[in-house]
């Protein structure tokens, strides 16, 4: 998975690519969530556009995400979800925990 | 790969390496399209079988890439059978949460859940390593297929 960071005046977007599915992926994306805590940046859109798949070691990467933003008074919404994920955020439930929208302006305008 | 008697079976065997896992995904957009699946039928295998993977890689081997787990695909008339198996000691089920999704804040345990909810049958033989069987029937709407093409 890449990862790359895109500030927005009080928003950042992190542009993930690839597929999220654990082994180093997990160290990369908490050391971006870390890194962006300590910069007090705590609105972040994730756009997952060019994320093809996600496995539960993925979604579990996702959601230790945002208990650490969460925990710091933070929030991360969601861009781009393609149906396949969709599918797997549906079934699991987590459709209720991550905000989602169509569009990036969309997901902007929500902060 | 070989084929007979009217079903057609594809035997893949991998290393333990979740960076493989995308050619996993491939086989199986080839399959499900030959066998004229419908696109929410066609994720639901392939996060199915890549659940089943990646537990065969993390749990089985704990991503050991000089080990190696199996999947074979059977293409029969109405449904199509897939078997991941590996022969490592680590993947221990908790077979309690199959039916019920985890914690919503947990990171871990979603993987038997998902295949459960996505698949017409999951079953598991722990007698050498471990051994997932996932099923998935054909709808009426999903044509006559290409099992015997």
């Amino acid at each position: 998975m890449k990862i790359k960071r895109d500030d927005r005046e009080s928003v950042t977007i992190l542009h993930l690519e690839g597929k999220i599915m654990g082994g180093p992926d997990a160290e990369a994306f908490q050391k971006e969530i870390k890194a962006l805590l300590d910069d007090g940046r705590q609105k972040v859109i994730l756009d997952l556009g060019k994320v093809s798949w996600v496995n539960s070691t993925g979604l579990g990467i996702l959601i230790s995400g945002h208990s650490s933003m969460k925990n710091r008074g933070g929030s991360i919404k969601l861009t781009g979800v393609n149906k396949r994920i969709d599918q797997i955020f549906m079934v699991t439930k987590l459709h209720t925990i991550f905000d989602s929208f169509e569009t990036e302006d969309e997901a902007l305008a929500s902060f | 790969m070989a084929s007979g008697n009217g079903n057609r079976r594809i035997h893949m065997s991998l290393p333990c390496t979740l960076d493989l896992l995308g050619v996993v995904d491939k086989v199986i957009e080839g399959i499900t399209e030959r066998m004229e699946f419908e696109d929410t039928d066609r994720d639901a295998i392939a996060i199915s079988v890549i659940e089943a993977s990646t537990n065969a890689i993390q749990h089985g081997h704990a991503e050991d890439g000089t080990a190696q787990y199996q999947i074979d695909f059977e293409m029969a008339e109405n449904k199509l059978i897939i078997l991941v198996h590996d022969r490592g000691t680590g993947f221990e089920p908790d077979m309690s949460s199959d039916l019920t999704p985890p914690d919503l804040l947990s990171t871990r345990g979603r993987g038997i859940f998902i295949m459960r909810s996505m698949m017409d049958e999951v079953s598991f033989d722990f007698t050498n390593g471990t051994l997932v069987r996932l099923v998935k029937n054909r709808s009426e709407s999903e044509g006559g297929g290409e099992a015997d093409a």
